[in-house]
C-alpha cells in the first residue's frame, strides 16, 4: 500500500458536480451532450462564476470522499410525483419540499473538524502514516517516538484542512450571497420582499427584466404579448442568445394583478425532481380545467430574464431540487503524466523500503542468534520473545521488519504531495498574474482553471486547435461580392491602379449619407455604392435579398437599431445590406420591413425553410406587392445545384469570383431568388401544413417539399465574408512547431478553406514536400489513400536521411547541436529519433482529411494506419469535422501515443476535444463560456498559447522536474543513513538522528529552499524561451524527469546516505575531545550527521540553484539558520535529550573539519559531472544561459531580442474560408408568432412602427397575425424540433 | 442555542478569515491597481511578473577549474597538518579481557573464567594485573579510557532502556521505557533500565614501577570525567541527602550492581547519586560497538605527572568484575594525551590528503580536456541559428 496508488485510486472516479447545461436552448446540431458547465462544486452558475474567478483550487481529489459522504446524508427523497397548490402554503408543506436554501458548503464550525478529518483519512497516503503511527504506538516495535510521524502528519492535515476551510468559506460565503438575494414574492395576496432561501415550492414571485430566475417556475404571466418572456441561458450553457418561454394563454390573462394572483391556486402536478433541462411533463389543473405543462412554460433558475419587463410564475422547484441543482457532471480528474509516473516510483519505493525492511530482517535474525542471544546479559530480549535461542531471534527479527518499516518510512516522503501541490499552486499563480498573458482590450488575465496540470504544460506534444474563435477572431466582415457576374470589393491603389490589400490607414467607402449606417463597417470599393446609388437592380436585388433572408431579430439598445443573429455570418451580411441602404428594421412573424433607397417597403413572410447542416442553405417565401418570391441562399454547390435557366456566361464569371473569395481565404455564399405562382404556393403550401402536421417521417417530408420549391432559382450573386485572424497567429503557430509541438487543426470548415487557413497561418508552408489529401467516401477510399501517404512518407524519409547525414559532415558543429537538443538537462542518451522530427525544417509533409473520410479512418482497422501518417506529418487538417470527431481524434492520439495533447477551442462545439484532451485550453472568446468553463486554462488570444507553453509550461515542467529530483535525492539521503547504521547497532532498527530531527527534517529544515527553488528558479529567460522554441523540446522527451532521473537521484541521495556515515564515522571513532570527553557517543554522532545533511542537502539546493533572487538566499540560508536555532531551541528550551550533543560538536575543530570534509567530497563529483556536460556537451539551456550573461556582461541592449506581440503583428490580414453558419436560426421562434415585440419607439424607426397596424394594442395584434398563418407556426414548429 | 453559538462562531471565523484576506491581499497586490479601477489585469509588480533580480551563476571553465585547484592546493596542506595534530597524540592501549587472576586460590586462571565460575560470588572481585613500559612520556594531559568491543550500547533496546526524567530527579516517573528493569521488589529500580543496569564496574589503579620494583600511585581523578552540558541539564538527584531514607527512598538499586547508585563514589560525596561522573558517561551511549570511554584523568596536580606521564614501567591494577566474554567482547585500557583536535585518529588528514589529490588531478584533467575539445561560450549558438529558428 502505497501513498502512490492513494492519490491514484481516488483521482479517478472522482465526481464532482457541477452546473450542467444543455442543449436545452441549442438546436445546434447534435451537440446535445451535457455541457458541464463548471467543474468545481458550485450549483448555481452565479456561485460558478465567482468560484471560477478563484483560482481554481482543485482539491477534487480531497473533496471528493466528503463530497460523497455529503450527498448520502441527504438521500434523494423518495418522490414520484409532486403536487403543488399554488399560494396554499399548508397543503404544499405537508410534502416537506425543499425549500429555496442553497447550501453547497460542507462544513460547519462544529461539523468541519470531523468531517473534514474523515474526509482526509479516505487519502491513502494520510491513511497510510496513520498506520505508521499506529504500528509507532506499539511498544515493541516502535523504534521512533510516534511525534516523528504525527508532526509532518498534523502539519499535512492542517494545511490540507486549512485550504479546505478557506474553499468552504468561500463556498459559505457566495451561499450567503445567493440565499439573501431579494425577490418578490406574493403573500397573502401582496408582494413582499423575501430572501431568495425563503422563497418556497408554491410561491408566486415576481421577477424583473435582468434578474436571475431564482427557482424553477411555472411561467404564469408576463409583461409581454401572448405570456412571452425571453430567458438568456449564457449561465446555464454559454449561449447568449436568446430563448423565449411562453405562459398558457389562461394564466397569462392574469397579467400583473396581484389579487388575481394571489388567489390563484391551480393546482400543480409533475414529475419529481430530475436533471432534465430539455423536459418537462406536469399538468395543471385550475378553475376546473386541465392544462398540460411542458417545458415551454418553465423558467429555470439560472437564467436571466431579458427583454421581459416582468413576470410572475409558481415555484415548482427549489433550492437543490431545482433541475440546475440536480445536474451534476462527472468530471474526469485530469493528472499529469508526472503524477502518474510518481505513483510507479512510488511503488517502486515502497518496494525498495519492504526489500530493504526484509534485508534488516535477516541480518536481525543472524546477529541475534550470532551476538545479540548472548548479550542477553546485558540486554534481556523483548517480552513478546520466547526464551529459545532460535525462536526468540526469529521474533525479534520479526518485530524488526516492523520497526524498520517505521524507520525508513520517510523514503517515502509524506510531504511530497502536499509539496507538489502547493509549488503548483504557486506556478498557477504566476500563469495567473502574468501581464503577457493579459489581452487589454477584453480586459481578460489568462487564468489556470485547474491547478494539478502545470508541469505537463511544458510536455504537450500534440495540439488540436479549432479554428474559428480560436485561431480567427470570429468576427466576420463582408469583404467582397460577385453580383450578376460582376466583381466588387477589391480595393484599387489610385497611385498605381493596382488591386492591393486594403491597410488601416486605407480611406474606406464613405456611407454616412445613410442614416442608419454604423461607423465600424469599412468597405473599400466606391463602385459598389455608386452601383447602389444609381439604381442598379442587380444591386437592389442583391442587397433586398440580405435585408431580407435572414433570421437576425432587431433591437434597440440606447436609441440604435442593433441586430441580434444566430451566427457572426448573418449579422455581416445584414449589417452590409443596412450600410449599402436596405434597412432591415424590423419583424413581425407575419412580415418583415425593411428600407430602401426607394422608400420603405413591407414584405408578408409566407414561410421560412430555415438553415441546418444538411440543408446548407435558407430561404424565405415572401409576398411583396402581390408577387410571391422565394429568397434563397446558400453554399455555393448547393446553390448552383439548384439554379435553373441561367445566362451561362454570370454563372462562369460569378464560378470564377467564387474560386477567387475562395482562394483568398473567404466564405462564401451564393444568393438567388424565384418568383412563384400564387395557385402553386397555395398548394404547396397545403402540402407543406400536412407534412408539418404529420407524425411520421415529418422532417423527410418537409425536407422533400422544401427541396421541390427551391429549384430553378435566378442567380443573384455572391457574398465573401472575411473571417479575420487573430493577433499573432503564424508566428505562434511557427514557434509551436519549431518547439517540436504537432500541430492538428480541427475545423468544420471546408477542404479549400481550410487548406488556405493552412497556408495562412502557416501551418502549412512551401517547405512542404506534400500536401497528402485524404477525401474518400468508402473504406476502401480512404484505405487505399492512406496506404498511398504510408508509401510516399516512407519513400523520401530515406532520402532525408541521407539528406542530413551530408548536412551533419558539412556543418561543424551540427552533431553537438543534435545532441545539444536532445541532451537537455542531464540526460546525454540519444533518443531515438523519430523521422519526422528531422523533417522540421525543410520537406516535411502534411496531411489534410475530410470529416466523411475521417469517418472511416476512426474505425478501428483504419485507426492505426491512419494515426501513422498523420503523426509522421508536420501539420495535421481535419476538416468538416464534426464535435463528436474532434473528440475522437484526440482520444486516438491519447489512446496510442504516448503523448501529452492539449485542445484548444472557444465554443460549444469544442467542449468534448477540451474534455478528452489531457489538457484543455479555452480561449474566452465571442462564442459564449462553455469552452473556457470546461478548460483547465483560459486564455484571452491564441497567440498567448506560445507563451503558455513555452514560457509557462516549460519552466512549470522544469521546475517541479527539479524538485522531484531533488526531493527524492534529500529523502534518500537523509533516510539511508538509519540504513547504514543498521550494520553497526545489530539491526535494531536504531535511529541515527533524534526523533525531533526526523519529524521536521522535511517539513522545516529541507522544505523552504526547494519550494523557493521550484517556484522562482529559471534556467534561462522568458525571452530566450520564446527566442529559442527549441528549449522546450527536453518537456516533449520527458528528460528531466523519468525513470532514469529518479534512479539517479535516488542513486545520489544513496552515495550521498553512503558518504554522509562515513566521513563521521571516520572522524568520530574512537573520537575524545581536546579536553579528554569522550565523544564518540550515539547522540553526537546522530546530531552531527544530521547536520551535515542539512548542510551538505542545502549546499545541493545552492548548486541547483540557477536564478537566485533575494527569496532564494532568504530561504537558502534562513533555512540553515532556523536549523541551528531550532536545534538549539528544542534542546535547550523544551528539554530534548540530545541536549548538548551538536554543541559540544560544534564547539571543537573536528566538527567543522569533518562538516567540510563531507560537503566538498559530495559536491565536487557533482561539480565536475556537470562541468563536464556542460563543457563538452552543453545543452541549448546552457549555450543559452551562457549567452545571457555574455549578453548582460556587456551591457547590450536586450531589447532587440524582445519580441512583443505587436512587434510580431504583421500588417496584412490574412484570410480564411468558410460556408455557412453551424447554427440553425430564429426561423421556427420567428414564424411562430412568438418573437412579437412592442413597436420600439425610436424615433428614426418611427415610419416603419407606423406601417403595423394596431401598434398601441400589441396583444390584439399578435392574436391576429397568429390566427391568420397557422400554417407557417406549424410548419416553424415542426421544423425547429427537428 | 446551539445553533446560535455554530452561527456566532461562523461568523467569528469568516471575520478573521477576512481580516486574513484582507491583510494578505494587501501585500500580494500593488495597492495602486487594485483600489482604483476594477480591471483584472495583474500587478506589474517584479514579483508576480517573475522579474526579481537575480544572480545567475553559471559552471564555466573559469569558475570551475579555480574551485578544483583552489581546493587541493588548501586541502592537502590542512591534511598533513591534521595527520601532524593526530600522530603527535601518544596512546597506550592493552588489552585485558583474558587477564590473569593474581589470587593465588585462582589457580593462574583468567579472571574471566573466574567470573564465569559457578562458585564465583560477586563480593569478591578477581583482580589482575596489567603490566607495560611506557617508552616514551606521555605529554600532557594524560586521560584514562576503557574500551568496550562487540558491546551494543547502541541497540535500539538498550538506548531506550533508561528513563530521562528519573535521572533528572523525579520520584514519581512510569519507568515505561526501562522494562524488563524498571522495578525490583516492587520498588522501582533506581536508576532503572538496561543501560544503567550494565553499568561498567571494573576499577582500576595507575601504578608506576620504579626501578626497584617499589609501586608509586598514579593519582587518578575520576571526577571532570562526565561533559559538563550532561551534569547540567540532564542528570539531577531527587530532593534530599544522598542516602537510602533521603533521595532514594523507596528505591531498588539495579540488578547488577554490588551498590546503590547513591554509593556509587564513596571517596566523593557528591559524586553519588544519579549525578555520578562515571554512571552519567557510561549513560552516554556509544555510537558503534567498539567504543571507549574516559574512566579517569591523572592528577596533574601530583608532582611527578606534572606535564607529562614519565617514561617507564607501569602496572594496572584491574579489579576484574565485567564479565565481556560471553558476547565476544573484549576490554581495554587506554591512556593517551590529546591534541588541539582531540585523540588519535588519522581518518581526517588520510581524507583531506586524497580529496585535495583527486580535486587537484580533476583540474588538470578538466583543463586539459577544456582546452582540448570545450566548447567556447556562445559563439557556437549564435553560429547555430539553424536550430533556433531565429
Amino acid at each position: 500500500m502505497a501513498a502512490g496508488t492513494a492519490a491514484a485510486d481516488d483521482g479517478d472516479d472522482m465526481e464532482t458536480s457541477g452546473s450542467p447545461a444543455s442543449g436545452q436552448s441549442s438546436p445546434a446540431e447534435g451537440n446535445g451532450e451535457t455541457i458541464e458547465m463548471c467543474r468545481r462544486g458550485s450549483e448555481d452558475p452565479e456561485v460558478a462564476e465567482v468560484l471560477t474567478r478563484q483560482p481554481a483550487t482543485a482539491k477534487e481529489r480531497l473533496l471528493a470522499g466528503a463530497r460523497r459522504v455529503f450527498r448520502l446524508k441527504e438521500p434523494p427523497p423518495p418522490e414520484t410525483e409532486r403536487r403543488i397548490r399554488a399560494n396554499d402554503l399548508e397543503y404544499n408543506s405537508q410534502f416537506q419540499y425543499a425549500n429555496n436554501f442553497i447550501k453547497t458548503y460542507k462544513y460547519t464550525v462544529l461539523t468541519f473538524w470531523p468531517l473534514n478529518l474523515f474526509e482526509q483519512f479516505q487519502r491513502l497516503a494520510n491513511f497510510y502514516f496513520a498506520c505508521l503511527l499506529v504500528l509507532q504506538l506499539i511498544g515493541p516495535i516502535s523504534s521512533l517516538t510516534p511525534i516523528t510521524t504525527l508532526l509532518p502528519l498534523l502539519g499535512v492535515l492542517s494545511v490540507t484542512a486549512a485550504k479546505d476551510a478557506y474553499d468552504d468559506y468561500q463556498r459559505h460565503r457566495n451561499d450567503r450571497q445567493v440565499n439573501n438575494r431579494v425577490s418578490l414574492v406574493l403573500r397573502h395576496g401582496k408582494l413582499t420582499r423575501e430572501q431568495w432561501s425563503n422563497v418556497r415550492v408554491g410561491d408566486v414571485i415576481r421577477m424583473e427584466n435582468d434578474q436571475f430566475v431564482a427557482a424553477d417556475l411555472l411561467l404564469l404571466s408576463t409583461s409581454e404579448p401572448n405570456g412571452l418572456s425571453y430567458i438568456e441561458t449564457a449561465e446555464l450553457d454559454g449561449e447568449t442568445n436568446l430563448k423565449c418561454r411562453q405562459a398558457l394563454p389562461a394564466t397569462a390573462e392574469l397579467g400583473q394583478d396581484e389579487t388575481l394572483l394571489g388567489k390563484f391556486d391551480g393546482k400543480i402536478n409533475c414529475e419529481p425532481p430530475n436533471n432534465n433541462l430539455n423536459k418537462f411533463e406536469g399538468t395543471l389543473e385550475w378553475n376546473g380545467k386541465k392544462f398540460a405543462l411542458d417545458n415551454d412554460k418553465i423558467l429555470l433558475r439560472g437564467c436571466v430574464l431579458r427583454n421581459t419587463q416582468w413576470c410572475y410564475g409558481v415555484v415548482i422547484f427549489a433550492g437543490r431540487d431545482t433541475k440546475l441543482m440536480q445536474n451534476s457532471g462527472k468530471t474526469k480528474f485530469k493528472r499529469t503524466s508526472i503524477d502518474r509516473l510518481l505513483n510507479v516510483i512510488i511503488l517502486g519505493i515502497v518496494g525498495f523500503l519492504l526489500l530493504m525492511c526484509l534485508f534488516c530482517t535477516i541480518a536481525c535474525g543472524i546477529w541475534e542468534t550470532v551476538t545479540g542471544q548472548y548479550f542477553r546479559v546485558y540486554l534481556p530480549w523483548d517480552a513478546l520473545a520466547p526464551e529459545g535461542a532460535t525462536a526468540g531471534a526469529t521474533v525479534t527479527a520479526l518485530l524488526v521488519f516492523f520497526s524498520y518499516a517505521i524507520v525508513l518510512n520517510t523514503v517515502v516522503p509524506i510531504s511530497l504531495y502536499v509539496s507538489v501541490e502547493v509549488i503548483r499552486l504557486m506556478q498557477s499563480f504566476l500563469i495567473n498574474w502574468d501581464l503577457a498573458m493579459y489581452h487589454e482590450k477584453s480586459d481578460t488575465p489568462a487564468k489556470a482553471r485547474t491547478t494539478t496540470l502545470n508541469e505537463e504544460l511544458g510536455q504537450v506534444q500534440y495540439i488540436f486547435s479549432d479554428k474559428t474563435g480560436t485561431l480567427t477572431q470570429n468576427i466576420m466582415v463582408f469583404n467582397k461580392c460577385s453580383i450578376a457576374g460582376k466583381n466588387y470589393g477589391d480595393f484599387i491603389d489610385p497611385v498605381i491602379g493596382e488591386v492591393i490589400e486594403p491597410t488601416e490607414d486605407t480611406q474606406a467607402v464613405d456611407f454616412s449619407a445613410n442614416d442608419m449606417y454604423e461607423p465600424s463597417f469599412r468597405f473599400f470599393d466606391q463602385t459598389l455604392l455608386d452601383a447602389v446609388n444609381s439604381g442598379d437592380e442587380d444591386s437592389h436585388m442583391f442587397f433586398r435579398l440580405l435585408s431580407l433572408c435572414h433570421t437576425v431579430m432587431p433591437e434597440e439598445k440606447d436609441g440604435k437599431l442593433k441586430y441580434q443573429a444566430q451566427s457572426p455570418d448573418e449579422d455581416a451580411l445584414v449589417s452590409a445590406a443596412r450600410n449599402f441602404g436596405f434597412v432591415f428594421l424590423s419583424r413581425t412573424p407575419s412580415s418583415i420591413t425593411i428600407r430602401t433607397p426607394r422608400g420603405e417597403e413591407e414584405h408578408e413572410v409566407l414561410c421560412i425553410l430555415d438553415f441546418n447542416n444538411v440543408r446548407k442553405r435558407m430561404s424565405v417565401i415572401l409576398r411583396h406587392g402581390g408577387k410571391i418570391r422565394l429568397y434563397c441562399k446558400g453554399a455555393d454547390n448547393i446553390v448552383f445545384e439548384r439554379l435553373g435557366n441561367v445566362e451561362p456566361e454570370t454563372k462562369a464569371r460569378t464560378e470564377e469570383h467564387l474560386q477567387k473569395f475562395a482562394g483568398e481565404g473567404l466564405r462564401t455564399l451564393v444568393l438567388a431568388y424565384k418568383e412563384l405562382d400564387d395557385a402553386y404556393f397555395e398548394e404547396w403550401k397545403k402540402r407543406h401544413h400536412e407534412a408539418s402536421v404529420s407524425l411520421v417521417e415529418r422532417d423527410e417530408k418537409l425536407d422533400a417539399l422544401f427541396e421541390e420549391i427551391e429549384k430553378d432559382l435566378v442567380l443573384i450573386g455572391a457574398t465573401a465574408i472575411e473571417d479575420k485572424l487573430q493577433d499573432g497567429v503564424p508566428q505562434t503557430i511557427a514557434n509551436l512547431i519549431l518547439a517540436g509541438i504537432r500541430l492538428w487543426v480541427l475545423t468544420g470548415d471546408k477542404q479549400e478553406t481550410a487548406i488556405n487557413i493552412g497556408y495562412s497561418c502557416q501551418l502549412l508552408t512551401d517547405d512542404l514536400q506534400d500536401v497528402f489529401v485524404v477525401e474518400g467516401h468508402t473504406m476502401q477510399d480512404v484505405e487505399a489513400e492512406l496506404n498511398r501517404c504510408m508509401d510516399d512518407l516512407s519513400r523520401p524519409s530515406a532520402d532525408a536521411k541521407a539528406h542530413q547525414h551530408k548536412q551533419s559532415l558539412s556543418v561543424v558543429t551540427f552533431s553537438s547541436v543534435r545532441s545539444a537538443a536532445s541532451d537537455e538537462g542531464y540526460g546525454h542518451d540519444t533518443p531515438e529519433e523519430d523521422p519526422t522530427s528531422n523533417a522540421s525544417g525543410s520537406g516535411g509533409f502534411a496531411l489534410v482529411i475530410n470529416g466523411h473520410s475521417l469517418i472511416w479512418a476512426l474505425t478501428s482497422k483504419l485507426e492505426r494506419l491512419f494515426l501513422d501518417v498523420a503523426c509522421q506529418c508536420q501539420a495535421v487538417i481535419c476538416c468538416r469535422v464534426t464535435p463528436l470527431q474532434k473528440a475522437l481524434v484526440v482520444d486516438l492520439v491519447k489512446k496510442h501515443k504516448k503523448a501529452v495533447t492539449l485542445s484548444i477551442g472557444d465554443g460549444a462545439n469544442d467542449v468534448s476535444m477540451i474534455k478528452t484532451a489531457h489538457i484543455g485550453v479555452g480561449i474566452s472568446g465571442q462564442e459564449g463560456l462553455q469552452a473556457v468553463l470546461s478548460s483547465d486554462y483560459s486564455i484571452a488570444q491564441f497567440r498567448y498559447l506560445e507563451r503558455l507553453l513555452l514560457v509557462h509550461g516549460r519552466w512549470s515542467y522544469y521546475r517541479m522536474c527539479k524538485f522531484l529530483r531533488y526531493f527524492f535525492y534529500k529523502n534518500f539521503a537523509f533516510t539511508l543513513c538509519h540504513f547504514w547504521y543498521s550494520f553497526f547497532c545489530g539491526f535494531s532498527a536504531q535511529t541515527v538522528f533524534d526523533p525531533m530531527f526526523i519529524a521536521v527534517y522535511n517539513l522545516f529544515y529541507t522544505s523552504m529552499p526547494v519550494l523557493a527553488l521550484a517556484v522562482f528558479d529559471q534556467d534561462v529567460k522568458e525571452r530566450q524561451s520564446l527566442t529559442y522554441p527549441k528549449l522546450y523540446t527536453p518537456g516533449l522527451r520527458d528528460l528531466f524527469f523519468n525513470k532514469l532521473e529518479f534512479f539517479k537521484s535516488a542513486t545520489y541521495g544513496f552515495v550521498t546516505s553512503l558518504v554522509l556515515f562515513i566521513v563521521p564515522y571516520g572522524t568520530y571513532k574512537d573520537a575524545v575531545s581536546p579536553e579528554g570527553y569522550t565523544i564518540s557517543d550515539h547522540q553526537l554522532f546522530g546530531a552531527v550527521v544530521a547536520t551535515v545533511l542539512v548542510v551538505v542537502v542545502t549546499m545541493q539546493i545552492c548548486l541547483d540553484t540557477t536564478y537566485w533572487t533575494w527569496l532564494n538566499h532568504l530561504c537558502v540560508w534562513g533555512s540553515l539558520f532556523t536549523y541551528i536555532l531550532l536545534q538549539f531551541f528544542y534542546n535547550y528550551v523544551l528539554g530534548g535529550v540530545y541536549v548538548g550533543s551538536l554543541a559540544m560538536a560544534m564547539s571543537e575543530a573536528n566538527f567543522w573539519f569533518c562538516t567540510l570534509l563531507t560537503v566538498i567530497v559530495l559536491m565536487v563529483p557533482v561539480l565536475a559531472w556537470r562541468f563536464y556536460f556542460v563543457d563538452l556537451h552543453p545543452t541549448l539551456a546552457d549555450l543559452v544561459r551562457a549567452k545571457q550573461r555574455e549578453d548582460k556582461a556587456q551591457k547590450r541592449r536586450m531589447d532587440e531580442f524582445q519580441r512583443t506581440p505587436s512587434a510580431r503583428r504583421r500588417g496584412r490580414s490574412v484570410r480564411s474560408g468558410y460556408a455557412f453558419a453551424h447554427q440553425e436560426g430564429f426561423g421556427r421562434l420567428i414564424t411562430s408568432g412568438k418573437m412579437m415585440r412592442r413597436p420600439p419607439p425610436l424615433a428614426s424607426l418611427s415610419m416603419f412602427s407606423l406601417g403595423r397596424s394596431g401598434a398601441s394594442s400589441p396583444r390584439a395584434d399578435t392574436q391576429v397575425t397568429f390566427c391568420a398563418e397557422p400554417s407557417s407556426v406549424s410548419m416553424g414548429g415542426g421544423h425547429g424540433d427537428r | 442555542m446551539k445553533r446560535v453559538f455554530s452561527q456566532q462562531c461562523e461568523e467569528l471565523v469568516i471575520k478573521v478569515v477576512q481580516r486574513f484576506e484582507h491583510s494578505t491581499s494587501a501585500i500580494m497586490s500593488s495597492p495602486v491597481s487594485s483600489e482604483q479601477t476594477k480591471t483584472k489585469r495583474p500587478s506589474s509588480s517584479k514579483f508576480r511578473q517573475q522579474q526579481l533580480p537575480a544572480w545567475q551563476p553559471i559552471l564555466t571553465a573559469g569558475t570551475v577549474l579555480p574551485t578544483f585547484f583552489v581546493i587541493g592546493v588548501a586541502f592537502i596542506p590542512v591534511g598533513i597538518a591534521l595527520l601532524t595534530f593526530s600522530g603527535n597524540v601518544q596512546e597506550v592501549v592493552k588489552e585485558y579481557t583474558q587477564c590473569n587472576s593474581i589470587d593465588p586460590a585462582h589457580n593462574n586462571a583468567t579472571c574471566d573464567e573466574v567470573l564465569s565460575s559457578p562458585n564465583h560470588t560477586a563480593a569478591t572481585p578477581c583482580t589482575c594485573h596489567i603490566n607495560f613500559n611506557v617508552t616514551e612520556s606521555l605529554n600532557g594531559r594524560v586521560y584514562m579510557y576503557y574500551g568496550l568491543t562487540n558491546f551494543y550500547q547502541n541497540h535500539r533496546r538498550y538506548v531506550k532502556s533508561r528513563d530521562v526524567n528519573q535521572l533528572m530527579g523525579q520520584t514519581d516517573s512510569a519507568l515505561s521505557d526501562c522494562s524488563p528493569f524498571a522495578t525490583a521488589d516492587k520498588k522501582p529500580i533506581a536508576p532503572c533500565g538496561a543501560i544503567a543496569n550494565s553499568l561498567f564496574n571494573d576499577t582500576f589503579e595507575l601504578k608506576m614501577l620504579s626501578s626497584a620494583g617499589a609501586e608509586l600511585a598514579v593519582p587518578l581523578v575520576r571526577t571532570g570525567i562526565a561533559w559538563p552540558s550532561d551534569k547540567k541539564y540532564k542528570f539531577e538527584n531527587p530532593p534530599g541527602p544522598l542516602t537510602a531514607d533521603g533521595a532514594f527512598k523507596n528505591t531498588a538499586k539495579p540488578v547488577n550492581w554490588k551498590r546503590a547508585v547513591y554509593e556509587l563514589d564513596p571517596a566523593h560525596p557528591e559524586n553519588n547519586g544519579y549525578e555520578n561522573e562515571d554512571l552519567i558517561v557510561w549513560m552516554r551511549t556509544a555510537a558503534l560497538p567498539t567504543f571507549r570511554k574516559l574512566w579517569a584523568r591523572v592528577n596533574e596536580s601530583a608532582e611527578t605527572f606534572k606535564h607529562s606521564l614519565p617514561a617507564g614501567e607501569y602496572r594496572i591494577v584491574v579489579s576484574y568484575a565485567y564479565p565481556v566474554t560471553s558476547f565476544g567482547g573484549t576490554k581495554r585500557i587506554i591512556l593517551s594525551t590529546t591534541s588541539l583536535l582531540g585523540g588519535k585518529n588519522p581518518f581526517l588528514g588520510v581524507a583531506y590528503i586524497v580529496v585535495g589529490c583527486i580535486c587537484l588531478v580533476l583540474g588538470v584533467a578538466f583543463l586539459i580536456i577544456h582546452v582540448k575539445y570545450g566548447k567556447r561560450g556562445t559563439d557556437t549558438i549564435t553560429n547555430r541559428t539553424d536550430w533556433s529558428g531565429h
